[in-house]
């Protein structure tokens, strides 16, 4: 049963990370946002829908606020 | 029952293995490194930044990034494989260099076509234009630079004039940001009132993969685009608020900050589009 369990989050998982990856636009379609602070101190929250993308998005903020 | 778990996963498998975000585009024969120097500001011509640019050069295809955005890219990805949940941003921006420039111009000379992807406000966007945008007029002089024989050319673009010395050595009709069609690679490019100009600091040869991540995109053209980054910029805390960023700021701080993005972002280098 317990493998059962693990192939099946396995599956959920690689399921909803391709969901993740629509080739289409959907700027509202976030899945998570994070409460970021940022190098230069100030404090905010930025949405994305996929960790590479709002670790990106992250950086390119801080950039933009600090740099 | 277990036999079924087994199609399921292999089909959902190969399902995610097909919407992977990264495409490899082309095989890197050099890594081209270019220093760029810019004004940012016209309200302040004394200040000049730099930064290092790189033209990754393949057999048909070429990418250009700069170091900072190349390295964000890398950072990002490595966090994601390695299923990391924490970034410390003053730690990383002690490592990569800060880049003014999220804009990657990817050239495809057989196509004759540019594509160019930009991100900002919580966008990314990408446009597409063909690549034949110089009309190159081919000077007799001749200079040494970086150990290049070197012939001068000029062209206009974007609404700034250009003289250009570009090497028949490296026999590649390439050169930094979207300027090609030369005999030869360009070796420095500058426009007449040295508001953007790129210098060569070498030539690597590399067998990386060149990559195309392909990502969310909204697809424009480069006049709505340049449009709506001018507006962004304008004012920015509240542009970036109706994108899924807020911050934590006073009212003077918000005006602080919008002040000094509309700053560095009201010289870019195609004016006329």
């Amino acid at each position: 049963m317990r493998k059962y369990i693990s192939i099946l989050s396995i599956a959920f998982f690689t399921l909803f990370s391709a969901s993740s990856y629509s080739t289409e636009a959907v700027i509202d379609d976030y899945y998570a946002c994070v409460d970021v602070t940022f190098s230069c101190g100030h404090q905010g929250s930025v949405c994305g829908n996929s960790t590479t993308e709002i670790v990106t998005w992250i950086m390119i903020w801080d950039d933009e606020i600090c740099g | 029952m277990k036999k079924i778990l087994f199609y399921v996963f292999i089909f959902l498998l190969i399902f995610n293995l097909s919407a992977q975000n990264e495409e490899k585009i082309d095989k890197t024969k050099y890594k081209i490194t270019y220093l760029l120097r810019y004004r940012p500001d016209t309200t302040n011509t004394e200040l000049i930044l730099k930064e290092r640019m790189f033209l990754f050069l393949g057999k048909e295809k070429s990418k250009f990034i700069s170091e900072g955005f190349n390295a964000i890219d890398s950072v990002a990805k490595k966090m994601e494989r390695d299923g990391s949940t924490t970034i410390d941003l003053g730690v990383i921006f002690n490592k990569i260099p800060r880049s003014k420039f999220k804009d990657v111009i990817y050239k495809n000379h057989p196509k004759e076509e540019i594509t160019v992807t930009d991100a900002f406000g919580g966008t990314y966007y990408l446009y597409r234009e063909p690549n034949q945008l110089f009309q190159w007029k081919i000077d007799d002089e001749t200079k040494d630079l970086n150990g290049y024989r070197c012939q001068k050319a000029t062209t206009s673009f974007g609404g700034r004039n250009y003289e250009a010395w570009f090497t028949q050595d490296i026999p590649i009709a390439d050169g930094p940001y979207k300027f090609n069609g030369l005999p030869g690679l360009i070796v420095t490019i500058a426009d007449d009132k040295y508001n953007y100009s790129y210098g060569l600091i070498d030539v690597l040869k590399s067998d990386e993969d060149m990559i195309f991540n392909n990502r969310n995109f909204v697809k424009t053209t480069k006049s709505e685009l340049l449009t709506y980054k001018k507006e962004f910029y304008k004012n920015f805390v509240q542009s970036a608020s109706q994108r899924g960023l807020t911050l934590d700021m006073d009212a003077s701080e918000k005006k602080a900050l919008n002040r000094k993005l509309s700053k560095r972002n009201n010289n870019p280098i195609e004016i006329l589009y």
